[in-house]
Protein backbone atom coordinates (compact mmCIF):
# COMPACT_ATOMS: atom_id res chain seq x y z
CA UNK A 1 0.00 0.00 0.00
CA UNK A 2 1.31 3.44 -0.82
CA UNK A 3 0.75 6.62 1.14
CA UNK A 4 0.59 10.28 0.12
CA UNK A 5 2.11 13.04 2.20
CA UNK A 6 2.11 16.81 1.96
CA UNK A 7 5.24 18.71 2.99
CA UNK A 8 4.84 22.21 4.42
CA UNK A 9 8.19 23.99 4.66
CA UNK A 10 9.52 27.32 3.44
CA UNK A 11 12.75 25.60 2.38
CA UNK A 12 12.98 23.54 -0.80
CA UNK A 13 15.99 21.86 0.82
CA UNK A 14 13.60 19.95 3.06
CA UNK A 15 11.56 18.87 0.05
CA UNK A 16 14.72 17.72 -1.77
CA UNK A 17 16.03 15.84 1.28
CA UNK A 18 12.73 14.10 1.93
CA UNK A 19 12.34 13.21 -1.74
CA UNK A 20 15.76 11.58 -1.71
CA UNK A 21 15.13 9.71 1.53
CA UNK A 22 11.67 8.47 0.51
CA UNK A 23 12.82 7.06 -2.82
CA UNK A 24 11.93 3.39 -3.04
CA UNK A 25 9.59 3.59 -0.05
CA UNK A 26 5.80 3.35 -0.03
CA UNK A 27 5.49 7.07 0.59
CA UNK A 28 4.80 9.54 -2.21
CA UNK A 29 5.12 13.30 -1.88
CA UNK A 30 1.75 14.48 -3.14
CA UNK A 31 2.19 18.15 -2.35
CA UNK A 32 4.73 20.74 -1.28
CA UNK A 33 3.58 24.02 0.27
CA UNK A 34 6.01 26.77 1.19
CA UNK A 35 3.86 28.49 3.83
CA UNK A 36 1.17 27.80 6.39
CA UNK A 37 -1.28 29.86 4.37
CA UNK A 38 -0.60 27.80 1.23
CA UNK A 39 -1.08 24.59 3.22
CA UNK A 40 -4.51 25.72 4.39
CA UNK A 41 -5.51 26.46 0.80
CA UNK A 42 -4.10 23.25 -0.66
CA UNK A 43 -5.03 20.65 1.94
CA UNK A 44 -8.48 19.98 0.56
CA UNK A 45 -7.19 19.59 -3.01
CA UNK A 46 -4.34 17.29 -2.07
CA UNK A 47 -6.08 15.45 0.74
CA UNK A 48 -2.90 13.72 1.93
CA UNK A 49 -2.64 10.82 4.36
CA UNK A 50 -0.24 12.89 6.44
CA UNK A 51 1.20 16.41 6.62
CA UNK A 52 4.74 17.26 7.71
CA UNK A 53 4.74 20.81 9.02
CA UNK A 54 7.79 23.00 9.61
CA UNK A 55 7.58 25.31 12.62
CA UNK A 56 9.73 28.32 11.74
CA UNK A 57 8.26 29.86 8.59
CA UNK A 58 7.63 33.42 7.45
CA UNK A 59 4.05 34.58 7.99
CA UNK A 60 1.90 32.03 9.78
CA UNK A 61 4.22 29.70 11.70
CA UNK A 62 3.79 25.94 11.69
CA UNK A 63 2.09 25.68 15.06
CA UNK A 64 -0.58 28.21 14.09
CA UNK A 65 -1.01 26.58 10.68
CA UNK A 66 -1.37 23.13 12.27
CA UNK A 67 -3.91 24.41 14.77
CA UNK A 68 -5.96 26.06 12.02
CA UNK A 69 -5.70 23.02 9.77
CA UNK A 70 -6.98 20.76 12.54
CA UNK A 71 -9.88 23.11 13.24
CA UNK A 72 -10.94 22.86 9.61
CA UNK A 73 -10.02 19.20 9.08
CA UNK A 74 -10.01 17.38 12.44
CA UNK A 75 -9.10 14.13 10.69
CA UNK A 76 -5.80 15.57 9.43
CA UNK A 77 -2.66 13.81 10.62
CA UNK A 78 0.17 16.25 11.22
CA UNK A 79 3.79 15.66 12.19
CA UNK A 80 5.74 18.74 13.19
CA UNK A 81 9.20 19.08 11.66
CA UNK A 82 11.86 21.25 13.23
CA UNK A 83 15.28 21.53 14.77
CA UNK A 84 13.55 23.35 17.63
CA UNK A 85 13.26 20.48 20.06
CA UNK A 86 12.61 21.96 23.48
CA UNK A 87 10.05 20.57 25.87
CA UNK A 88 7.56 23.44 25.68
CA UNK A 89 7.51 23.29 21.88
CA UNK A 90 6.83 19.57 21.89
CA UNK A 91 4.13 19.98 24.56
CA UNK A 92 2.48 22.74 22.54
CA UNK A 93 2.53 20.63 19.37
CA UNK A 94 0.88 17.73 21.19
CA UNK A 95 -1.67 20.06 22.81
CA UNK A 96 -2.66 21.37 19.37
CA UNK A 97 -3.20 17.82 18.17
CA UNK A 98 -0.03 17.05 16.20
CA UNK A 99 0.75 13.36 16.13
CA UNK A 100 4.46 13.70 16.68
CA UNK A 101 7.74 15.36 15.90
CA UNK A 102 10.47 14.84 13.32
CA UNK A 103 13.78 16.44 14.22
CA UNK A 104 16.15 18.09 11.77
CA UNK A 105 18.62 17.29 10.41
CA UNK A 106 16.90 14.19 9.05
CA UNK A 107 18.27 10.71 9.40
CA UNK A 108 16.78 8.42 6.79
CA UNK A 109 15.88 5.45 9.00
CA UNK A 110 14.40 7.61 11.75
CA UNK A 111 12.40 9.66 9.25
CA UNK A 112 10.96 6.59 7.55
CA UNK A 113 10.09 5.00 10.86
CA UNK A 114 8.24 8.04 12.22
CA UNK A 115 6.32 8.52 8.97
CA UNK A 116 5.41 4.85 8.53
CA UNK A 117 4.44 4.40 12.20
CA UNK A 118 1.95 7.23 11.88
CA UNK A 119 0.70 6.31 8.41
CA UNK A 120 0.04 2.71 9.38
CA UNK A 121 -2.10 3.61 12.41
CA UNK A 122 -5.76 2.77 11.78
CA UNK B 1 24.44 24.19 35.82
CA UNK B 2 25.81 27.63 35.06
CA UNK B 3 26.99 28.04 31.47
CA UNK B 4 30.17 30.01 30.87
CA UNK B 5 31.08 31.73 27.62
CA UNK B 6 33.46 28.87 26.91
CA UNK B 7 30.55 26.44 27.23
CA UNK B 8 28.45 28.50 24.80
CA UNK B 9 31.33 28.62 22.27
CA UNK B 10 31.85 24.89 22.74
CA UNK B 11 28.19 24.24 22.02
CA UNK B 12 28.32 26.38 18.86
CA UNK B 13 31.43 24.53 17.72
CA UNK B 14 30.02 21.10 18.43
CA UNK B 15 26.70 21.80 16.68
CA UNK B 16 28.31 23.41 13.64
CA UNK B 17 30.79 20.57 13.10
CA UNK B 18 28.23 17.82 13.68
CA UNK B 19 25.53 19.31 11.46
CA UNK B 20 28.01 20.17 8.65
CA UNK B 21 29.08 16.54 8.68
CA UNK B 22 25.52 15.27 8.76
CA UNK B 23 24.07 17.56 6.08
CA UNK B 24 27.06 17.98 3.77
CA UNK B 25 29.51 15.23 4.69
CA UNK B 26 31.94 18.07 5.33
CA UNK B 27 34.56 17.96 8.06
CA UNK B 28 34.92 21.28 9.83
CA UNK B 29 37.54 21.71 12.51
CA UNK B 30 37.62 24.57 14.97
CA UNK B 31 40.53 27.00 14.71
CA UNK B 32 41.49 29.83 17.02
CA UNK B 33 41.96 32.26 14.14
CA UNK B 34 41.19 32.03 10.44
CA UNK B 35 44.10 31.36 8.09
CA UNK B 36 42.55 33.87 5.67
CA UNK B 37 40.70 36.93 6.93
CA UNK B 38 40.28 39.08 3.85
CA UNK B 39 38.13 37.00 1.59
CA UNK B 40 34.73 37.72 0.16
CA UNK B 41 32.10 36.61 2.64
CA UNK B 42 28.41 35.95 2.44
CA UNK B 43 26.42 35.96 5.65
CA UNK B 44 23.40 34.05 6.86
CA UNK B 45 21.72 36.15 9.51
CA UNK B 46 19.06 35.19 12.03
CA UNK B 47 17.34 36.82 14.98
CA UNK B 48 16.03 35.36 18.18
CA UNK B 49 13.31 37.46 19.77
CA UNK B 50 13.56 36.76 23.48
CA UNK B 51 13.77 38.74 26.73
CA UNK B 52 17.03 40.00 25.21
CA UNK B 53 17.04 40.05 21.42
CA UNK B 54 19.92 38.18 19.88
CA UNK B 55 21.46 38.26 16.42
CA UNK B 56 23.38 35.24 15.15
CA UNK B 57 25.37 34.94 11.94
CA UNK B 58 27.20 32.31 9.94
CA UNK B 59 29.76 33.58 7.43
CA UNK B 60 31.64 31.80 4.68
CA UNK B 61 32.85 32.44 1.16
CA UNK B 62 30.33 31.93 -1.67
CA UNK B 63 32.59 29.10 -2.87
CA UNK B 64 32.30 27.28 0.43
CA UNK B 65 28.52 27.70 0.52
CA UNK B 66 28.42 26.38 -3.05
CA UNK B 67 30.45 23.32 -2.09
CA UNK B 68 28.16 22.61 0.86
CA UNK B 69 25.09 22.67 -1.39
CA UNK B 70 26.82 20.57 -4.02
CA UNK B 71 27.74 17.94 -1.43
CA UNK B 72 24.16 17.76 -0.19
CA UNK B 73 22.60 17.54 -3.64
CA UNK B 74 25.25 15.22 -5.09
CA UNK B 75 25.28 17.37 -8.23
CA UNK B 76 25.79 20.99 -9.28
CA UNK B 77 23.22 23.32 -7.66
CA UNK B 78 20.63 24.67 -10.08
CA UNK B 79 21.30 28.31 -9.29
CA UNK B 80 22.60 30.62 -6.59
CA UNK B 81 19.23 30.59 -4.84
CA UNK B 82 19.49 26.87 -4.28
CA UNK B 83 22.92 27.42 -2.72
CA UNK B 84 21.45 30.10 -0.49
CA UNK B 85 18.61 27.82 0.59
CA UNK B 86 21.05 25.13 1.69
CA UNK B 87 23.06 27.72 3.61
CA UNK B 88 19.95 29.02 5.34
CA UNK B 89 18.69 25.53 6.17
CA UNK B 90 22.08 24.65 7.66
CA UNK B 91 21.99 27.79 9.78
CA UNK B 92 18.37 27.15 10.71
CA UNK B 93 19.20 23.67 12.00
CA UNK B 94 22.21 24.86 14.01
CA UNK B 95 20.23 27.71 15.53
CA UNK B 96 17.23 25.49 16.23
CA UNK B 97 19.39 23.12 18.24
CA UNK B 98 21.14 26.00 19.92
CA UNK B 99 17.89 27.72 20.89
CA UNK B 100 16.43 24.44 22.14
CA UNK B 101 19.36 23.99 24.50
CA UNK B 102 19.02 27.59 25.65
CA UNK B 103 15.28 27.22 26.17
CA UNK B 104 15.59 24.03 28.19
CA UNK B 105 18.35 25.58 30.30
CA UNK B 106 16.81 28.98 30.98
CA UNK B 107 13.04 28.38 30.66
CA UNK B 108 12.49 31.72 28.91
CA UNK B 109 8.80 31.75 28.06
CA UNK B 110 8.73 34.15 25.21
CA UNK B 111 11.20 33.12 22.52
CA UNK B 112 10.75 33.15 18.77
CA UNK B 113 13.42 32.38 16.21
CA UNK B 114 12.76 34.25 12.98
CA UNK B 115 13.49 32.72 9.55
CA UNK B 116 17.07 33.56 8.49
CA UNK B 117 18.10 35.71 5.56
CA UNK B 118 21.08 35.38 3.21
CA UNK B 119 23.19 38.50 2.69
CA UNK B 120 25.52 38.46 -0.31
CA UNK B 121 28.98 39.94 0.04
CA UNK B 122 28.27 41.13 3.56
CA UNK B 123 30.80 41.24 6.33
CA UNK B 124 28.72 43.26 8.76
CA UNK B 125 28.81 41.95 12.30
CA UNK B 126 25.88 41.33 14.66
CA UNK B 127 24.50 44.43 16.25
CA UNK B 128 21.83 44.24 18.95
CA UNK B 129 18.97 46.71 18.67
CA UNK B 130 21.20 49.38 17.22
CA UNK B 131 23.80 49.19 19.98
CA UNK B 132 27.33 48.27 19.08
CA UNK B 133 27.83 45.08 21.01
CA UNK B 134 30.93 43.07 21.54
CA UNK B 135 30.91 40.14 19.16
CA UNK B 136 31.85 36.58 20.03
CA UNK B 137 33.28 34.65 17.06
CA UNK B 138 34.14 31.01 16.56
CA UNK B 139 36.08 29.95 13.47
CA UNK B 140 36.13 26.79 11.41
CA UNK B 141 38.13 25.43 8.53
CA UNK B 142 37.32 22.59 6.20
CA UNK B 143 39.82 20.12 4.75
CA UNK B 144 40.70 22.66 2.02
CA UNK B 145 41.38 25.28 4.70
CA UNK B 146 38.41 27.36 3.65
CA UNK B 147 37.21 29.45 6.56
CA UNK B 148 33.78 29.85 8.06
CA UNK B 149 32.65 31.75 11.11
CA UNK B 150 29.75 31.65 13.55
CA UNK B 151 29.21 34.81 15.58
CA UNK B 152 26.76 36.55 17.88
CA UNK B 153 26.37 39.45 20.31
CA UNK B 154 28.38 38.46 23.34
CA UNK B 155 26.45 40.49 25.93
CA UNK B 156 23.02 39.46 24.68
CA UNK B 157 23.97 35.79 24.53
CA UNK B 158 25.50 35.79 28.01
CA UNK B 159 22.47 37.53 29.49
CA UNK B 160 20.14 34.99 27.93
CA UNK B 161 22.11 32.02 29.26
CA UNK B 162 22.48 33.41 32.75
CA UNK B 163 18.94 34.80 32.95
CA UNK B 164 20.41 38.08 34.12
CA UNK B 165 17.95 40.12 32.06
CA UNK B 166 15.14 39.15 34.43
Amino acid sequence: MSYRIMIVDDSRVVYAEMKKMLEGSDIEIAGFCRSGEEALNEYENIHPDLVTMDIVMPGMDGLNAAEELLKRYPEAKILMVSSLAYDDMIDKAVEIGAKGFVFKPFEKDALLKVLMDELQKN
Amino acid sequence: VQYTEADICGLAEELTCRIAKQMFGMDFRCVSAPSAENFQKDTVQGFLNAPVNLELQFKASPQLFYQMAKNAIGDEPEDEFEVQEYAMEFFNVICGRFVSKLKDHCRHNDMRFRPPVYLKNSDQLPDAAGHADEVCRVYFENADRETAEFCWNRNSMNKLWTGSEE
